[in-house]
């Protein structure tokens, strides 16, 4: 692949790439081999930001669906990996969009009922009942690092989820979340700190 | 109570340097003012610590598998989709949501139907006994203002109107 300054893509190193160029040159077998190795990864980063999974499933289909969609206008312009979860960044971005507007609805149809509890109310009742026990069972951790992990906001969650299961860098996160290394910097701070906070009477 | 986690005097400067130190994202210069700080602060080395411990219980959380047949049922549907020449608007789960619209317009294009052909029906009805019945219904002031059958019988049998034509 040569740019307009005549120059070779780095990218082209990367071995998704090169599959993705292959599905441009339209080779299914090529696509059905990036469905087969990203579906966990996007499925998981999807369940973790949604907590709902066959939203999730359904959610990686659609930046599936994306990907095959731009195959014949594909440029290599970063890392395979970076520009699938750009697109999955965009579409959990659209999700949350959606199901905000029908919570909305929903919460002002009910509004007459009591407040509903929020994570963080919900983790001081988990707390209260667990405070004795300061050494955990893997379930109950993992109950309340799910809990933790939804008193963070939508970008402080995916920030933390790239940053944790998929390796990336700040680099890379503000590649795939559209922001300065910088302002990755903070958000992965306050990320980070939020979740010492909820999570440190456990887990010391 | 002592609040078991108190709040340790970092600035939001340093705290940020710290986890970007504990991340391995700092230049050589920064890296090495945290070095120095975590070895002068023992509460920076607790929060560092406490950061540490917080960020490693992540790992608690199991890794999702995909369904066994997913990688198949997305391929298959995804081609699907692009063969049709649908690809470009219509997306995997609208097609569940698509299909539920499907049955709720046949549903619907079938009570209009069905409501349609019954009121057609019954008026129908009504307009073939009104042409029956028309006579009736044309003369029925006169009879009305007759009053009774019983008066016309009377004046039938006295044959006062037979000359009138």
């Amino acid at each position: 692949m040569v740019s307009d300054t005549g120059q070779i893509s780095p990218y082209l190193r990367d071995p998704d790439v090169q599959l993705m160029m292959r599905v441009r040159d339209g080779d299914d077998s090529a696509f059905t081999e990036l469905v087969d190795a990203y579906q966990d990864r996007l499925i998981g980063i999807f369940y973790h930001m949604m907590r709902d999974r066959p939203l999730a499933e359904d959610l990686a289909q659609d930046v599936f669906l994306r990907v095959y969609r731009a195959r014949e206008r594909y440029e290599p312009r970063a890392r395979f990996s970076t520009w699938l979860f750009r697109i999955a960044n965009n579409v959990a971005s659209n999700s949350r969009r959606s199901l905000g507007r029908k919570k909305e609805v929903s919460i002002s149809m009910k509004d007459s009922g009591g407040m509903a509890i929020r994570p963080e109310e919900h983790l001081a009742v988990e707390k209260s009942a667990l405070m004795p026990v300061r050494q955990l069972h893997k379930t109950e951790l993992q109950e309340v690092v799910r809990t933790a992990m939804e008193t963070l906001n939508e970008r402080q969650r995916m920030a933390l989820l790239l940053n944790k299961f998929e390796g990336m860098s700040y680099a890379e996160i503000g590649e795939v979340m559209e922001l300065k290394p910088a302002a990755v910097k903070s958000l992965l701070s306050r990320a980070r700190e939020n979740l010492r906070d909820t999570l440190g009477k456990y887990v010391q | 109570m002592p609040d078991p986690n108190p709040k340790i005097d970092l600035s939001t400067e340093q705290r940020t340097e710290l986890v970007a130190y504990l991340d391995g994202e700092l230049d050589p210069a920064s890296a090495e003012r945290i070095r120095k700080l975590l070895a002068e602060n023992a509460d920076a080395r607790r929060e560092a610590e406490e950061l540490t411990i917080a960020w490693d219980a992540l790992d608690s959380l199991d890794g999702v598998k995909a369904p066994q047949n997913f990688t198949e049922r997305t391929v298959t549907s995804i081609q699907a989709l692009a063969d049709t020449g649908t690809h470009s608007t219509t997306r995997p789960f609208d097609l569940r949501r698509g299909s539920m619209l499907g049955g709720w317009m046949i549903g619907i294009v079938a009570s209009a139907v069905a409501g349609y052909c019954a009121t057609n029906w019954s008026v129908s009805q009504e307009s073939q006994d009104m042409v029956r019945d028309y006579e009736l219904i044309n003369s029925l002031q006169k009879y009305e203002r007759v009053g009774s059958v019983e008066v016309l019988k009377v004046l039938e049998e006295q044959e006062l109107f037979d000359n009138v034509e």
